[in-house]
């Protein structure tokens, strides 16, 4: 059995808009385990990104319990918060979300020049398929290239956990694939615990497992017996 | 009923507050400093013109030694003057009861029926002398404030070693004395000197003088040439010893009014354009930023139909930050114009000092500021009407970034690039930051500096120029055994003669009135400086001149210069000119005593004597300088520096304060702004750096970093900038009589960098206040 990283009990979060209250997650419990492949799967307002902000010290809980190995993730301040998404999380979002001022080289560099041990940036584009495109802005790079900096960015510091917020959405097919592809190679080369948050069913079959989200809540997980490889994948 | 839009315009105006008000203070300190100034300039401006026509203020001055009274008749037959009046005028020691320190005052002689033709008297107070009333005085209104002095006190007056006493009967303002400072002082001193106005009969029994004058004063008929009356005055005089007439422009109290208000003309004309200059630089940048902010927005208002209604719309906003610096300016500037009043009282003494702002000032004062704002709102509001909707739609092209070196540049950690390329991208908005710093700290240092360059004067100048504790002089010149009299005076240590005497200098078609000072060659107590302070050897032969005096007739040391000598048997003489001196205050030229005696075919005379006091005596002095005939004035050096630095300390630290405030609103301004864009621009990036697991300290660093790079150049720069600055603008202060050193101490630039940084750590903070309470989620909602 390997360890569990990530525990949820009960956890709630409620959104006060005006006079109006949005339960965004209610009462959800979940566990995930180190080296897993998590795939979220849900409608819009089904909470996959208010739990992935959560887990990932982005936000915090209006009640319950959620913890990353020995971390409280609802009843940590603001600077814990900061300290364990520097140490321990890599992020991978829609829309990239690249410092437009910096190579793809530098804003890799950005997160290396901060971690206790990272990797080389050149290492970390060259994992994911950039060797050629070290010193080009985020302008002059394609939607997928871009993508592929972002994880570059992500997992630089050797992250415990990656966790990805429709990483494919902006993407078509085949690029999309080539960012699954680094996605999968980091899971499996380093054992890095990684969620990934889709709108796209065709994803599911990469994951070790499937959580399917609906009203706040886990409402079912599907096993993966066997992982299908990204380059399988077609939507 | 408000439309949509103008709801839109209110509610970006509220969101955009802080950019706003900072543009329109900038804007407010260019229009208060142009309305202050020309309230200034018209205040003074009318009130000497009011008084000048009510007391029918001279043309012309001449002083003579005595001429007996049947020849004033023939003034009158001089083509070209009007009315003319001849007096009596003496300088004497004024003694007030209660009060151990002599004090000075010039006596002036009113004609047998108390009534004067011209420079006449304003009754403040009391009544005019009665007739035959030799015991009666008047007296100006400074002197009377000063020594809280009321019509039935008594002053007494030593004419011509004669102790007389005199009852006040009434207090006066004259056109002659609107600025009055005794004789050698370059500021009044309302204490310690006054003028005095007594029956002609009482100075001519004093002095020996009856049926005779020594001072005219006249005014030109229309069209007269004024040349050719100064000319005819003078020859007819000159046989009756006297000096040169001179007009208006060297009348000492109407040359300092002229240059009071010709320096508030150069003040409303020279800074009011940089405040509205930067002001209309910030106007561009943030409202550039305003429109690249909603291209979306204004593209949908065109899809839905809309037309110009956008452009006015940003139009609009633009008139508000226009109309809120021209209220607040206008008002800033009304009450700026009272005190900078306030503050001449004391120096300006009108009967009626009224505050004068012309209608037109404020209205001309809004127009620039609205030409300003057009300067600044034109290219966003014609980008607006530009932009076609389907363009606008998408977002615009980012700023091509390139790295031409990566292998120097990898030297440098990423986030620092982050920063250096911002500058690099958006050099309009980095050179505008540079720009409005350099542009801030010059004003800054230009106004902190006027403390030292007043230290610099008094503690090092004047300090080292005249070393005496107190300066005697006399009626007429005397004899040099005068020096050893002064020297047996109880208190006295040590007593240095010194000569002056009136002269005229030419050199080719040039002339010049002023006077020649006789040192000794010793220099113990009156010493010559050059520009580093070291006394210069005086020699045996040859005149020197102030630097000032040498450039204005084109003089070089070894240049020959004609000498006319205005006292006496008007000698005319050839010497040459054997250096310059690098003093302050006045124009003369300097000898040795010795020598000028000799030049002036004359037995040794001594004009003043310049003494060193024993401070546990100085009371035995006094009394002793109370009872010495001869005596015309005497100063004391230390309460003549302590009052300048007075006067002038409160004048200066009040215009210095306000232009500090002015200075710093503009790099507040212009920091704040910057900050507040860049703040907005990156607002993504620095939520994705936080995200990444930057504390909120590195991102804040971040986002200063650019500012911090620009302000790090720019103070260097504008510190640089501000010392030619201030070199530049004495220049335009200097005027013929007075010269400021342009001494900078270090501590003005390192107050001026700090207040430059105060404003930037303040501008920062507002933003950084913002970063503080970021909230990470919605920040990223925003662009998903």
């Amino acid at each position: 059995m390997k360890p569990l990283v990530f525990a949820a009990h009960s956890l709630s979060k409620i959104y006060h808009v005006g006079s109006v209250e949005i339960a965004a997650l209610r009462e959800l419990d979940l566990n995930i385990f180190e080296g897993e492949f998590i795939v979220l799967l849900g409608p819009s307002g089904s909470g996959k990104s208010t739990l992935l902000n959560i887990l990932g010290g982005l936000d915090s809980a209006t009640s319950g319990a959620a913890a990353w190995r020995d971390h409280n993730l609802v009843a940590a301040s603001d600077e814990e918060l900061t300290l364990y998404r520097r140490q321990h999380v890599g992020f991978v979002f829609q829309s990239y979300n690249l410092i437009p001022s910096l190579t793809a080289r530098e804003n890799v560099a950005l997160v290396t020049d901060i971690a206790e041990r990272p990797m080389k940036p050149e290492d970390a584009l060259s994992r994911v398929g950039l060797d050629a495109r070290m010193d080009h802005f985020p302008s002059q790079l394609s939607g997928g290239e871009q993508q592929r900096v972002a994880i570059a960015r992500a997992i630089a510091k050797r992250p415990d956990v990656l966790l990805c917020d429709e990483p494919t959405g902006a993407l078509d097919s085949r690029t999309g694939v080539t960012v699954l592809a680094a996605l999968d190679e980091v899971n499996r080369a380093f054992g890095t615990t990684t969620i990934v948050i889709t709108h796209n069913i065709a994803i599911a079959a990469m994951a070790d497992r499937v959580m399917h989200m609906a009203d706040g809540q886990v409402a079912r997980v599907d096993e993966n017996k066997q992982r299908a490889r990204p380059e399988d994948i077609r939507w | 009923m408000v439309s949509a839009l103008d709801r839109k315009l209110l509610r970006d105006c509220w969101r955009l507050g802080g950019q706003i008000i900072t543009i329109a203070l900038v804007m407010a300190s260019g229009i208060a400093v142009f309305i202050s100034a020309l309230a200034a300039y018209h205040s003074l401006q009318t009130s000497q013109e009011r008084f000048y026509e009510e007391g029918r203020f001279a043309d012309v001055f001449l002083r003579l030694k005595r001429a007996p009274l049947p020849v004033a008749d023939r003034i009158a037959e001089i083509p070209g003057i009007a009315q003319y009046d001849v007096r009596l005028v003496f300088d004497v020691i004024i003694d007030l009861p209660g009060v151990s320190l002599p004090l000075s005052g010039r006596m002036v002689g009113l004609p047998a029926d108390g009534r004067l033709q011209i420079n006449k008297l304003h009754l403040m107070a009391g009544r005019m002398i009665g007739a035959d009333r030799l015991d009666e005085v008047l007296v100006t209104q400074g002197f009377a404030e000063g020594n809280a002095l009321r019509p039935g006190d008594m002053v007494s007056a030593l004419l011509n070693g004669r102790k007389q006493r005199f009852q006040i009967v009434g207090v006066v303002a004259s056109p002659e004395y609107v600025f009055s400072v005794a004789p050698g002082e370059a500021l009044p001193d309302d204490k310690r000197y006054g003028v005095f106005y007594v029956a002609h009969d009482a100075l001519a029994h004093a002095f020996a003088m009856e049926g005779a004058f020594n001072d005219v004063v006249a005014t030109y008929s229309p069209g007269a040439n004024a040349r050719s009356v100064e000319a005819a005055l003078d020859q007819l005089f000159a046989r009756w010893g006297g000096l040169v007439a001179h007009g208006r422009g060297q009348q000492p109290s109407h040359r300092q009014l002229m240059d009071e208000v010709r320096q508030q003309g150069t003040m409303a004309t020279t800074i009011p354009p940089v405040f509205l200059l930067v002001s209309a630089f910030l106007l561009r940048v943030v409202m550039g930023r305003l429109v690249a902010s909603q291209r979306e927005q204004i593209a949908t208002l065109k899809a839905l139909g809309y037309g110009s209604e956008i452009s006015w719309h940003f139009a609009k906003f633009a008139a508000i930050v226009v109309t809120l610096g021209a209220v607040v300016g206008v008002v800033l500037g009304i009450m700026t114009g009272q005190a900078i009043l306030a503050t001449y009282r004391p120096f300006f003494r009108f009967p009626e000092f009224t505050y004068d702002v012309r209608l037109w000032t404020p209205l001309a004062a809004t127009a620039l500021a609205f030409a300003s704002g057009v300067g600044g709102a034109l290219a966003a509001v014609r980008e607006v009407g530009r932009l076609r909707p389907a363009e606008a739609m998408r977002p615009p092209a980012p700023p091509a970034y390139t790295s031409r070196d990566p292998r120097f540049w990898h030297a440098v950690p990423a986030r620092w690039m982050m920063a250096i390329r911002g500058v690099m991208a958006h050099p309009l908005r980095a050179g505008l930051t540079l720009g409005g710093i350099v542009t801030a700290a010059p004003l800054i240092l230009l106004s902190i500096f006027w403390t030292d360059a007043l230290n610099n004067m008094i503690d090092v100048q004047l300090a080292a120029t005249d070393r005496s504790d107190a300066v005697l002089a006399f009626v007429e010149p005397l004899p040099p055994r005068v020096t050893d009299e002064v020297r047996r005076l109880p208190g006295v240590i040590f007593a240095e003669p010194i000569r002056t005497t009136p002269v005229r200098l030419r050199v080719a078609t040039q002339s010049y009135e002023t006077g020649v000072l006789g040192i000794s060659r010793e220099q113990q107590l009156r010493r010559v400086l050059d520009e580093h302070l070291a006394p210069i050897d005086i020699k045996s032969d040859g005149l020197l001149m102030s630097r000032r005096l040498s450039e204005k007739l084109g003089l070089r040391s070894g240049d020959e210069v004609d000498v006319e000598f205005l006292e006496g048997r008007r000698l005319r003489r050839e010497t040459v000119l054997a250096g310059t001196v690098n003093d302050l205050i006045g124009v003369s030229a300097y000898a040795d005593r010795i020598w000028l005696d000799r030049f002036l075919q004359e037995d040794r005379r001594v004009s003043a004597v310049l003494v060193r006091l024993d401070s546990a005596q100085t009371e035995d002095f006094y009394a002793a300088v109370k009872r010495t005939p001869k005596i015309a004035t005497v100063s004391f050096t230390a309460r003549s520096m302590r009052n300048f630095r007075e006067t002038t300390g409160a004048v200066v630290l009040l215009m210095a304060g306000f232009f500090t405030l002015f200075a710093i609103t503009i790099a507040f301004g212009v920091v704040y702004n910057s900050a507040r864009i860049a703040y907005h621009e990156h607002a993504l990036e620095l939520a994705t750096l936080r995200i990444l697991g930057l504390t909120k300290l590195e991102t804040a660093r971040l986002l200063f970093a650019e500012i911090v790079i620009e302000i790090a150049l720019a103070i260097p720069i504008g510190l640089v900038l501000g010392r030619s600055l201030v070199r530049l603008l004495l220049l335009a202060f200097e005027t013929e009589m007075f010269e400021i050193p342009a001494a900078i101490g270090p501590a003005s630039y390192v107050l001026t960098a700090l207040s430059v940084l105060v404003a930037t750590i303040a501008s920062m903070i507002a933003i950084g206040r913002q970063l503080w309470r970021f909230d990470l989620v919605s920040v990223l909602k925003t662009r998903a």
